[in-house]
C-alpha cells in the first residue's frame, strides 16, 4: 500500500478543504428523519419543564441547569442527548445525567425510568418517595402503579397518562394544559401477593 | 497475485472537488434553518400527533421487531458512519448471516447460505422506501457502487432474512432489503462532504434538506465517486505473452454519479433517483480479450415514485403508489477473432439492455378490536419495455440478439396478524401473482410468535416464495444460446425458528435455525443439445445462527454473531459460493465524552467451494473507523482503514471467468470530511 504517497495527498486535501469551507456561524444539523419510537419518546421529556413547577427548595436558582436524569434508559439515551445538549427551556439550560440508582435520581428534576424490569421500577419509585422529582417512564401501567407521567404507545403514537395524586403529593405544580392533553389516572391498589 | 502498484503522487481530481465546493458556496448563501422544525421544536401537542416507525418491511406496516414474522436486522445511519460503510453492500455484509462476493464487475449478496454465482442478485428483493428496485431485465438488485442506493442518503436499512413473496411477489426469495431514505428533516440545512481513499478514489457529495413549518419536507443530494482501482491486476490464468503476461492494467476503474431527492407533504411523498456507474472489466470475463481497454460495463437507472398515505378517522391506513422506472445496461466486450498464434484481430461486441416499467400499488390495513390486524393489497406492474441487444462491430454489424419483450404482472395479497393472547400472535398471509408467461403462482406464509415472558420472544415461521424467470433467461439468444420462453418460476419452501431474549436493559440475544428447500432453480444447461436456461437445479440449506447485541447508555455498542451453514444440491454436493461459517464482531467505543467514536469491525468468512474445482480459504477481515463527530462547529472527520490485516480475500470466479478465484482489495485507507449547517 502506498502509505508514503497517500498521506501527503490526504494532508493537502484536508488543508485545502479547511481553507475552502468558509467558517461562518455554523450549526450542526441534528440527525432526524424517520422517527423511531425511542426518539419520539425522548422528544417528550424536555417538554415537561414547561408544564411543571418545582417547589422553591428543589427549584434552585434559575441560572443553574435543570437536570434530566436517565435510569436504565439505554434506548432513549442517545436521542435525549441530541435533544438536550445545548438547549434550554424557559431560559433555563438543560443538562442530562445518567443515574445508577435512586440516590442519584433524587438530585434530578425529572427522571426517566427505562421499561425493563417492573420490580426495579417499583423499588426506585419507593426510594424516590417524597422527593420533588417528576418521574417519567414508558413502562406499562407506570402511572397507575405510582409513577407520575407514563408515555403510552397506541397505533404508532405516544399518549400521556398522568397520575395527579402522585405529582401533588411531592408538591409539584402541574399546568392544567398538560392535564387536558393527558389521561389522568389514579394509583391502583397494589396487587395482593 | 495482485501486483503492488508503483508509488505515485496523488493528483487532486477536479470532479471530486467541484461538488463540495459548489455546495459550500450555496450553503453560505442559504438562510440558516437552525432550530426550524425537527422533533425538538415541536410543541407537546404536536408531538402527540407524530407517528413513529419501527420495522416496516416484514409486514408492509410498522411493527415492533419482536412482533415481525421474520428474522430482522437493522443498520442505522449512526452505524453507517461509525463503521465507515462505503456502499450498501458494506452495510448489509455487517449483519448476521449476510456476505458479499465482488468479482470486480458487480457485487453479489449472499443470505442464508445462498449466493448463486452469476445470478445478478435476482433472488434478493431490493426495495427503496418500499418500492421495488430490482430491474425488469435481469431482476438485479444492486448493492455496490452500481446500486440505485447511495449509502449517505440512507436513514436506515431493514434486512429481512428469508422469503417475503407473500407480500412482495417475485425475487423476495432468500431475503428482502428495504432502504429507508433520508428526508429533509434529517438534515435541516446543507451538508457537504469530500473523501479521499486509496487507489486514487474520491467522493464528493452535496446535500440539502429542510422541514418547513408548513410540514413540507424536501431533500436532495448529488454524489460523484471515482476510483482508479488497482492499476495492475495479475491473473495467472492469463499469464502468456499474448495477454500481457496476465496483467490487466488500469481496468479496475469506476465512475459513478448519483442523485436522490424527495419531497413530503401531507400524506404525499414524491421521490426520484438516478444512478450511473461505469466500470472497467479487468478479468477478461465472457472470453473477451484480456487487458483490452475497451472492456467496460455501464449501468444506469432512474425512477420517479409518488406515494400517498392516509389514516382514515376509524384508524384504517391507506396507501397508494404510482411509479415509473428505467434501467439501462451497456457493456463492451472486445473479442479476439484471430486463430491461435495469429496476430490479434479484435472485434468489439456490444451487449445492452433497456428496461422500463411502471407500477401501481395499493394497500389498506385495519386493526380490529385491538386484536387483529388485516392488510389487503394489490399490485399491477407493466414491464412495457424489456429490450436486449447484442451485436458485433463488424461492417455491416452482426446482430446476435435483438429481443423486445413485455409483460404485465398482477398480484393480490393479504395478511392477518391476530393477537390470540396478549403474548401470542398468529400471523398468516398469502399472495397470488399472475404473469403473462407462466400464469399464476401462490406464496403463503405462516408464523407463530410467542412471548413466554416479557423479555423473550420465540417465532416459528413457514413460508413459500418464488422468483419469476426474467427477460434475460427467457429471451436472450447469443452465439449458440437458445431462448427458453417456457421457463417456470423457481420455488422455495422455508422453515425457521427464532428466539430473542433481552438481558437487562442493554443486551439482546438471538438464536435461530432454518431449513430452506429451493426447487426448479434456473441455471444454464451447457448440453449442446439444450444450451439454454432450464429449471434444473435444486438446493437445500440448513443454517444455525447465534447473535448478541448490546447498546449502552454512554454510546458503547457491540454486536457479535456466528452462523454455521450447510448448502447442498439434490445430489448432496455442497453449493459453490456458500461459506460454511461466518463470524462477525462489531464494537463502537466512545471517547472524549462521546465526541469521538472508534468503530471496529472484524469478519471471518469461512471457506467456500469455488465454481471450478477447489475451495476459497477462510479469511479474517478487520476494518476500523475513527469518527470525530464534532471536530469544530459543523465539521465531522472520519478516518478508516479497511482490511487492516491486508488479507487476500478470495471470491469464487463464475462460469464466465477463466479465474478460479478473484481476489478482493488489500488494505485501503479513507479520510472523509463533512461539513453541515
Amino acid at each position: 500500500m502506498r502509505v508514503a504517497a497517500t498521506l501527503p495527498g490526504i494532508a493537502i486535501f484536508l488543508l485545502v478543504g479547511a481553507a475552502v469551507c468558509p467558517v461562518l456561524p455554523l450549526h450542526a444539523a441534528e440527525p432526524r428523519g424517520v422517527v423511531s419510537e425511542a426518539e419520539l419518546k425522548a422528544a417528550f421529556v424536555p417538554k415537561f419543564p414547561l408544564f411543571v413547577q418545582w417547589p422553591a427548595a428543589a427549584a434552585k436558582p434559575a441560572s443553574l441547569p435543570l437536570v434530566i436524569g436517565v435510569l436504565d434508559g439505554a434506548e432513549i439515551m442517545p436521542h435525549l442527548e441530541a435533544l438536550v445538549t445545548g438547549r434550554s427551556v424557559g431560559g433555563r439550560p438543560l443538562s442530562l445525567k445518567v443515574c445508577r440508582d435512586a440516590r442519584e435520581a433524587r438530585q434530578c428534576h425529572i427522571v426517566f425510568l427505562g421499561s425493563g424490569d417492573a420490580g426495579r421500577i417499583q423499588e426506585v419509585l419507593r426510594q424516590l418517595e417524597g422527593a420533588s422529582v417528576l418521574t417519567v417512564s414508558d413502562a406499562p401501567d407506570f402511572a397507575s402503579q405510582g409513577g407520575m407521567v407514563n408515555l403510552v404507545t397506541t397505533s404508532r403514537r405516544v399518549r400521556l397518562e398522568v397520575n395527579l395524586d402522585a405529582i401533588q403529593r411531592v408538591a409539584l405544580r402541574i399546568d392544567p394544559q398538560l392535564l387536558q392533553m393527558a389521561r389522568v389516572v389514579k394509583t391502583a391498589a397494589p396487587p395482593s401477593p | 497475485m495482485n501486483e503492488r502498484p508503483a508509488p505515485r503522487r496523488i493528483r487532486l481530481s477536479v470532479c471530486g472537488w467541484i461538488v463540495p465546493c459548489l455546495a459550500v458556496v450555496l450553503g453560505s448563501l442559504a438562510p440558516s434553518r437552525a432550530g426550524e422544525a425537527g422533533l425538538a421544536d415541536l410543541s407537546l401537542r404536536e408531538l402527540l400527533n407524530v407517528q413513529f416507525d419501527t420495522v416496516s418491511t416484514a409486514s408492509r406496516r410498522s411493527q415492533r421487531i419482536w412482533e415481525a414474522p421474520a428474522s430482522v436486522s437493522l443498520v442505522t445511519r449512526e452505524e453507517i458512519k461509525a463503521f465507515g460503510y462505503r456502499t450498501l453492500a458494506d452495510a448489509i455484509a455487517a449483519t448476521p448471516g449476510a456476505y458479499t462476493t465482488d468479482d470486480r464487475y458487480y457485487t453479489y449478496l449472499g443470505v442464508r447460505g445462498f449466493s448463486r454465482p452469476g445470478d445478478y442478485n435476482s433472488r434478493v428483493l431490493l426495495l427503496v422506501d418500499g418500492s421495488r428496485a430490482n430491474d425488469n431485465i435481469f431482476d438485479s438488485g444492486w448493492v455496490g457502487h452500481e446500486s440505485p442506493v447511495q449509502i449517505e442518503d440512507v436513514e436506515r436499512v431493514e434486512i429481512i432474512r428469508g422469503p417475503s413473496s407473500s407480500l412482495y411477489g417475485s425475487s423476495a426469495f432468500f431475503g428482502t432489503i428495504n432502504v429507508i431514505s433520508r428526508r429533509g428533516g434529517s438534515l435541516n440545512g446543507v451538508e457537504t462532504s469530500a473523501e479521499a481513499s486509496s487507489l486514487r478514489s474520491w467522493r464528493g457529495r452535496a446535500a440539502a434538506g429542510w422541514r418547513f413549518k408548513s410540514g413540507l419536507e424536501i431533500y436532495g443530494a448529488v454524489t460523484r465517486f471515482t476510483t482508479r482501482g488497482e492499476p495492475r491486476l495479475y491473473y495467472a490464468e492469463f499469464d502468456s505473452p499474448a495477454t500481457n503476461h496476465g496483467v490487466a492494467e488500469d481496468l479496475d476503474y469506476q465512475r459513478a454519479t448519483h442523485f436522490a431527492g424527495n419531497a413530503v407533504w401531507r400524506g404525499f411523498t414524491l421521490s426520484a433517483g438516478y444512478n450511473d456507474r461505469i466500470r472497467g472489466i479487468p478479468t477478461g470475463s465472457f472470453s473477451a480479450a484480456f487487458n483490452d481497454r475497451r472492456s467496460r460495463t455501464r449501468d444506469s437507472s432512474g425512477f420517479v415514485d409518488l406515494k400517498f398515505e392516509h389514516t382514515l378517522p376509524g384508524g384504517t391506513q391507506f396507501m397508494a403508489r404510482l411509479g415509473q422506472h428505467r434501467y439501462d445496461y451497456r457493456a463492451a466486450y472486445p473479442y479476439d477473432m484471430a486463430a491461435p498464434g495469429e496476430p490479434p484481430d479484435i472485434v468489439g461486441n456490444h451487449d445492452s439492455a433497456r428496461g422500463e416499467w411502471r407500477g401501481l400499488e395499493t394497500a389498506i390495513s385495519h386493526r380490529f378490536l385491538d386484536r387483529l390486524t388485516l392488510t389487503i393489497g394489490g399490485e399491477w406492474r407493466d414491464n412495457f419495455r424489456q429490450d436486449q441487444l447484442n451485436f458485433d462491430e463488424t461492417d455491416p454489424v452482426t446482430v446476435y440478439v435483438d429481443s423486445h419483450a413485455s409483460e404485465v404482472v398482477k398480484g393480490v395479497y393479504s395478511q392477518v396478524d391476530w393477537s390470540v393472547l396478549p403474548d401470542l400472535i398468529v400471523s398468516g398471509g398469502a399472495r397470488y401473482d399472475h404473469y403473462d408467461s407462466f400464469h399464476g403462482t401462490a406464496s403463503p406464509r405462516f408464523g407463530l410468535i410467542y412471548r413466554p415472558w416479557a423479555t423473550g420472544a420465540a417465532k416459528v415461521l413457514y413460508g413459500r416464495a418464488f422468483r419469476a424467470p426474467n427477460a434475460y433467461e427467457s429471451h436472450y439468444v447469443s452465439a449458440g444460446q437458445n431462448p427458453n420462453p417456457d421457463l417456470r418460476p423457481e420455488r422455495i419452501a422455508t422453515y425457521e425458528v427464532i428466539f430473542e431474549q433481552q438481558v437487562g436493559q442493554a443486551v439482546k440475544l438471538t438464536a435461530s435455525g432454518s431449513r430452506y428447500h429451493a426447487r426448479g432453480l434456473i441455471a444454464f444447461d451447457y448440453d449442446p443439445a439444450v444450451y439454454s436456461f432450464q429449471n434444473t437445479e435444486e438446493a437445500r440449506t440448513t443454517v444455525a445462527e447465534f447473535g448478541a447485541e448490546g447498546r449502552w447508555l454512554d454510546g458503547w455498542f457491540g454486536r457479535v454473531s456466528y452462523t454455521v451453514q450447510k448448502a447442498e444440491d439434490a445430489r448432496g454436493v455442497e453449493l459453490s459460493n456458500s461459506p460454511r461459517n461466518l463470524a462477525k464482531a462489531h464494537v463502537r467505543v466512545p471517547l472524549f465524552g462521546g465526541r469521538v467514536w472508534v468503530g471496529t469491525e472484524v469478519q471471518r468468512v469461512g471457506s467456500a467451494r469455488t465454481v471450478q474445482p477447489g475451495r476459497t480459504e477462510a479469511e479474517w477481515v478487520a476494518n476500523m473507523t475513527v469518527l470525530a463527530r464534532e471536530l469544530a462547529s459543523g465539521f465531522e472527520l472520519s478516518a478508516s482503514v479497511y482490511n487492516l490485516l491486508d488479507r487476500r480475500v478470495g471470491n469464487t470466479g463464475f462460469d464466465e471467468h477463466r479465474q478460479r478465484i478473484i481476489h478482493g482489495p488489500g488494505r485501503a485507507y479513507r479520510v472523509r470530511l463533512s461539513w453541515s449547517r
